[in-house]
């Protein structure tokens, strides 16, 4: 996959686990989890605008792309 | 989400009846056949032809409600759209089409109109099938993408 999703290294800088970033997004823990393993097929602005608020951060920070 | 209905429910117990008495005729045809000879209207010499065309059909009638009867169960617990489903569609579409290739068999020795209607029938329900089965796979994939989106 091209677009490789970085948040784990991210909540590993910010020192916050999945469940409590899940908590401060407002998603389920089941939902951050399928994000995280880069299992997600699309991110809703509105979550991504949300997780960069958690972590303040940047989505650079979050999504990452590589060149196949 | 999943609405439930009752009409769900009642096609069910539909579906169900109708599958065991499907087996109950399928299983009582060889014994049945001077009953059959005495109500039905059979040419001639083609009893035994004709117990072999009610018994393939019948047996892919009893397959095509199981098919449904594994649908429906999937229906009810609430997550119909899932890739079994579209396997289920496939079988239904080619249990049909083998049931009018039955028929156009039986059209060889014993010809009537209701054959030519239950041949056409069960080739536009072999269609019927696949194109479902096809809408079901779509509507999958919209499922997943969905499923998919955080």
């Amino acid at each position: 996959m091209a677009i490789v999703i970085q948040l784990d290294v991210m909540m590993a800088k910010r020192k916050i686990g999945l469940m409590e970033l899940a908590q401060k997004v407002n998603i389920t823990p089941a939902n951050l989890s399928i994000l995280k393993n880069n299992k997600a097929k699309a991110i809703r602005f509105s979550t991504l605008e949300e997780i960069c608020t958690a972590l303040d951060c940047q989505p650079g920070d979050i999504i990452e792309f590589v060149k196949e | 989400m999943y609405k439930k209905s009752p009409v769900h429910f009642i096609t069910k117990i539909c579906v169900d009846v109708l599958f065991y008495v499907g087996i109950a005729c399928c299983l009582l045809v060889p014994f049945s056949s001077n009953w059959l000879v005495k109500y039905f209207y059979f040419q001639g010499q083609t009893t035994t032809p004709m117990i072999i065309v009610l018994l393939l059909s019948g047996s892919a009638s009893v397959y095509i409600l199981y098919q449904l009867k594994i649908i429906f169960k999937t229906l009810l617990v609430g997550n119909p759209f899932i890739d079994a489903n579209v396997t289920c569609l496939r079988k239904i579409a080619i249990a049909s089409f083998l049931i009018s290739i039955i028929y156009i068999f039986k059209c060889l020795f014993s010809f009537t109109i209701s054959t030519v209607v239950i041949i056409s029938i069960f080739i536009i329900a072999s269609l019927f099938c696949l194109t479902l089965k096809d809408l079901f796979k779509q509507a999958i994939n919209y499922k997943e993408e969905n499923d998919l989106t955080v």
